[in-house]
């Protein structure tokens, strides 16, 4: 039961850790969102990556609000930090959903 | 319930806006001005539809769960998680503990 010889690590309950992944699904529909938002504008070059930390900034508030109502630490092992994170995927999520949008809109005669 | 109707709120305006910015363009094209900016309109509206999009795929989520072993303790007993199979015995000394009291005579 007790593999691991880390002391915190054996003070945390691992399915629920699991659950607790549908997180990562929140982020990826938040920056699905915010990279159609980015195409639809026509914000190019550093203004649409402002667009994207201003949404990591929105997304952690919002998930902090009100899916950890205030305590980040009681939910996630990696505390503020990992609920900051916008995980590995989602910048190029951001990005594809971005070129996508801005493709169709502004470019496609 | 109030989520999925953020999320498809949001979609909606998202679709929307895009297609006024697609028309607009379009029409500026049209009257051979191509660096018009776009209508203040569009902006709330996608801005709207990003905010609306935020809180509906985080309302979406299901509850989080306390990931400490002590939260989940509180659930259960401890009999439950670890029975101590190996301290086990079937002798019962119910005969002795629920005898009716003597008067020091066994």
């Amino acid at each position: 039961m007790a593999t691991t010889t880390d002391n915190a690590a054996q003070l945390i309950f691992a399915p629920n850790v699991l659950h607790n992944q549908a997180l990562t699904s929140v982020k990826f529909l938040s920056f699905c969102f915010a990279g159609a938002v980015a195409g639809i504008l026509g914000l190019e070059n550093w203004l649409g990556f402002a667009l994207f930390i201003a949404s990591i900034v929105s997304t952690s508030f919002i998930i902090y609000a009100i899916n950890c109502r205030g305590k980040p630490a009681k939910y996630l092992p990696g505390g503020l930090g990992e609920l900051v994170n916008p995980g590995q995927d989602n910048i190029f999520t951001f990005i594809l959903v971005w070129t996508l949008f801005y493709g169709i809109i502004h470019v496609y005669d | 319930m109030i989520e999925k109707l953020f999320l498809t709120l949001a979609t909606l305006a998202l679709l929307h806006a895009a297609y006024s910015t697609y028309e607009h363009l379009s029409l500026l094209k049209a009257l051979g001005k191509p660096e018009g900016s776009l209508p203040l309109n569009i902006v709330y509206e996608s801005i709207l539809a990003l905010i609306l999009g935020l809180l509906g795929a985080s309302l979406n989520a299901p509850p989080l769960k306390d990931i400490t072993w002590a939260s989940e303790m509180k659930k259960r007993t401890i009999d439950g998680m670890d029975s101590r199979l190996g301290f086990a015995h079937y002798k019962s000394r119910g005969k002795f503990l629920f005898a009716s009291p003597h008067d020091g005579k066994i």
